[in-house]
């Protein structure tokens, strides 16, 4: 496994464990669904923003980790313009996977469904296509662009 | 940006790039270059290096001539483009 590879594994895993790590937590901060005040849409507005820290802040830490333990490793850090076209590439999907999820809330509205229909959704497509973004990139660097 | 992950499908079509390159065998002739001196001298990774000389990766016009001058010959002598028979 190359260091680029490496790299996007530690990425991956750490957007898979700060998912995991704060969907519990979100899960038991839960409201309750009977009643869709105010404060429901303040806890989603709050949950989407601590969320985007906690995997900004999960992503440093394991990245941190990582060139402290492949310090010694010969292969450079730098990134050049193969790194460059398959960021490209899988951002560009990753920006497709959440305006789809983006889609899909919207129409969770149209037909009336629960509000946290839509914030559940875009979540998960916001997750989803973080982790599918990396996986890509993986998937390139081994098969080429 | 939507339509077009619909549209275009050959996106898809990873590593199926048609130009192929002599790579190996210039490293070979130059006193057994490495992949690593050559990433060197070019400024881009080893992995960059290795996935051109597999042909996983056309490299820009700019590194391909970057190479060609690390070896001293003409562009052509480094990279060709060959199609496959079907697509041809």
């Amino acid at each position: 496994m190359s260091y680029q590879e490496k790299r996007t594994s530690i990425s991956l895993l750490s957007t898979i464990l700060a998912t995991a790590a704060y969907g519990v937590w979100l899960w038991q901060q839960y409201p309750d669904k009977s009643e869709y005040s105010e404060s429901f849409f303040h806890f989603w507005g709050g949950a989407i923003l601590i969320f985007i820290a906690v995997q900004v802040v999960f992503k440093l830490v394991f990245l941190i980790g990582f060139i402290i333990f492949t310090i010694r490793e010969q292969d450079p850090e730098f990134t050049d313009e193969f790194d460059r076209v398959i960021e490209m590439k899988s951002t560009r999907r990753v920006y497709d996977i959440f305006m789809v999820g983006f889609v899909l809330a919207m129409i969770a509205l149209v037909l009336k469904m629960p509000p946290d229909t839509m914030f559940i959704i875009l979540l998960a497509f916001m997750t989803g296509g973080g982790i599918i973004g990396d996986v890509l990139q993986l998937y390139y660097y081994r098969r080429g662009v | 940006m939507f339509y077009s992950f619909i549209i275009t499908g050959e996106e898809f079509e990873v590593g199926k790039s048609f130009v192929r390159n002599n790579i190996r065998k210039l490293r070979f002739e130059h006193q057994e270059m490495t992949q690593q001196e050559l990433a060197d001298q070019v400024g881009v990774t080893r992995q960059t290096i290795v996935a051109i000389e597999k042909e996983k990766y056309s490299p820009s016009l700019e590194l391909a001539f970057r190479i060609a001058s690390v070896f001293g010959v003409p562009l052509e002598t480094v990279f060709f483009y060959e199609p496959d028979n079907e697509t041809a």
